[in-house]
């Protein structure tokens, strides 16, 4: 069962409240997945995602000693990986670098356990769910990648994204409604269901 | 409307599993982070961008920058220690002695310096005192760099320096455009063996050493150059590549993936008479 990483809220918080000074290879390693996650959620392509994940662990390697646990510390993460994330956007539209869309081999390589026919339907489901936050803007598309990808608490996407919980709520609902019929129209065009 | 959902939430599932990184992906991000620490660390302070603040300078996203001639992250990161890293430097030459040129001349012979391990091995690298050349040359060095003969499962580079250049202290190393270079060149080489090609990692290094032969980044080169020829089927005469690696730097953070990438070759079939290849 997925366990979203903003559930495991108050890792820099001793037992009795007060802030404990964080590791930064500890974070590392649990909150890597998170971040290349959403990186990718956020329209990093596979070849500038190294690139992307190093700048955001710079900025926490830096920062990192001066994190208050103010918030989550995967909300925190994911401020900085949406920040990176909105540059590496405008530096592609700048220089009108090509899109590079996920394909066969970068999907295979992004697994380890399943099999063959598992890696290609979770890639076929990847680049239906990619297309579809590709039509998104970048605020609904964060909301998108937190609440439906990662799974997170609602009120803690409110708290990353810094958006009142019922704009949240109502977001969520609209989205649910635009992806239902995409969904709708791609099963039409296929003549049943994924 | 729920049932609906739960088809939905099958879709986020697969595509999470898709978009997730891989144990090697962790380790290569890891590997070129603690680089781009290193480099920071090299000049006398801590990474200074900051997404939040809007103050980082802006990523390049491209495919290939390093072909392209494009600045990257790791050099952007290190421009706001520019000025201060040529200060180090000065410092550094001043202060060094006999034992720098001792040091670095036995560890030049072939091409490779070691003064990039003061980065880590010495306390002066946190920030608080420049690392002299004579302490890395001395100190941080692999035993087996201490011999006069060429180290083991090296190349030789395409083009050795002048014995002149090898014994001047001002030499390539002792520049800001070198270090952000050396970086720049480091990350093609990685993307490169990411692209699985061997060869084109293997060029870019054997320019590397040509044009910066006193590098500061000494394991990171022998590293992605052992991955690199092992990944090339390389079996030289006698010697495991991936062994010599291992006991050159026993807790490098690219011992796991050199290990992985030399797994393919046959340390027994080294020096085969029929000089053939392991795939």
């Amino acid at each position: 069962m997925f366990k979203s990483v903003l559930r495991t809220t108050g890792s820099a918080t001793s037992p009795r409240g007060g802030a404990l000074p964080l590791d930064f290879d500890d974070v590392y390693a649990r909150h890597f997945a998170f971040v290349w996650r959403c990186l990718r959620g956020l329209g990093i392509s596979e070849v500038a995602l190294d690139d992307a994940c190093q700048d955001v662990f710079v900025v926490v390697h830096r920062n990192l000693p001066e994190f208050r646990s103010e918030s989550t510390l995967p909300t925190w993460l994911f401020g900085i990986a949406r920040n990176v994330a909105s540059n590496h956007r405008r530096a592609i539209q700048r220089k009108q670098a090509p899109v590079v869309v996920l394909d066969e081999e970068t999907a295979g390589a992004a697994h380890e356990g399943p099999g063959p026919l598992e890696r290609a339907q979770d890639h076929e489901a990847a680049e239906f769910v990619q297309h579809f936050m590709d039509g998104l803007d970048e605020p609904k598309r964060a909301l998108f990648v937190l609440a439906f990808l990662e799974e997170s608490p609602i009120p803690d996407v409110a708290a990353a994204l810094g958006i009142p919980l019922n704009t949240a709520y109502s977001r969520l609902r609209r989205l649910r409604e635009d992806f239902g019929r995409a969904l709708a129209t791609r099963e039409a065009r296929r003549g049943g269901p994924p | 409307m729920n049932e609906r959902w739960g088809d939905d939430r099958k879709l986020f599932a697969a595509t999470r599993r898709a978009f997730s990184p891989t144990s090697a992906d962790a380790a290569r991000v890891r590997s070129q982070l603690d680089a781009v620490v290193r480099a920071a660390a090299l000049v006398g302070g801590t990474i200074a961008n900051d997404a939040r603040d809007g103050h980082r300078t802006e990523a390049v996203a491209s495919a290939t920058p390093a072909r392209q001639g494009d600045a990257t992250p790791l050099a952007t990161a290190l421009r706001p220690w520019a000025g201060r890293l040529l200060a180090l430097v000065a410092v550094g030459a001043l202060s060094a002695g006999a034992g720098y040129r001792a040091g670095w001349h036995a560890g030049r012979t072939d091409g490779i310096t070691s003064s990039g391990r003061a980065a880590t091995a010495n306390p002066a690298a946190e920030g608080t005192m420049p690392p002299t050349h004579g302490d890395a040359g001395v100190s941080a060095r692999p035993p087996e760099a201490t011999s006069s003969m060429p180290p083991k499962g090296l190349a030789a580079p395409s083009s050795r320096p002048t014995p002149r250049r090898r014994m001047t202290p001002e030499a390539p190393l002792a520049t800001k455009e070198s270090l952000i270079e050396e970086l720049r060149v480091l990350r093609a080489v990685e993307r490169a063996l990411r692209d699985d090609e061997p060869a084109f990692a293997l060029a870019l290094l054997d320019e590397l050493d040509r044009k910066i032969p006193a590098g500061h980044f000494v394991e990171e080169r022998l590293a992605t150059r052992t991955i690199a020829r092992c990944a090339r089927g390389d079996v030289p005469f006698g010697l495991d590549l991936g062994a010599d690696f291992g006991e050159r730097y026993p807790t490098s953070v690219y011992g796991l993936r050199v290990k992985e990438a030399c797994a393919k070759t046959d340390p027994a079939a080294a020096g085969d008479e029929s000089g053939r290849r392991l795939k």
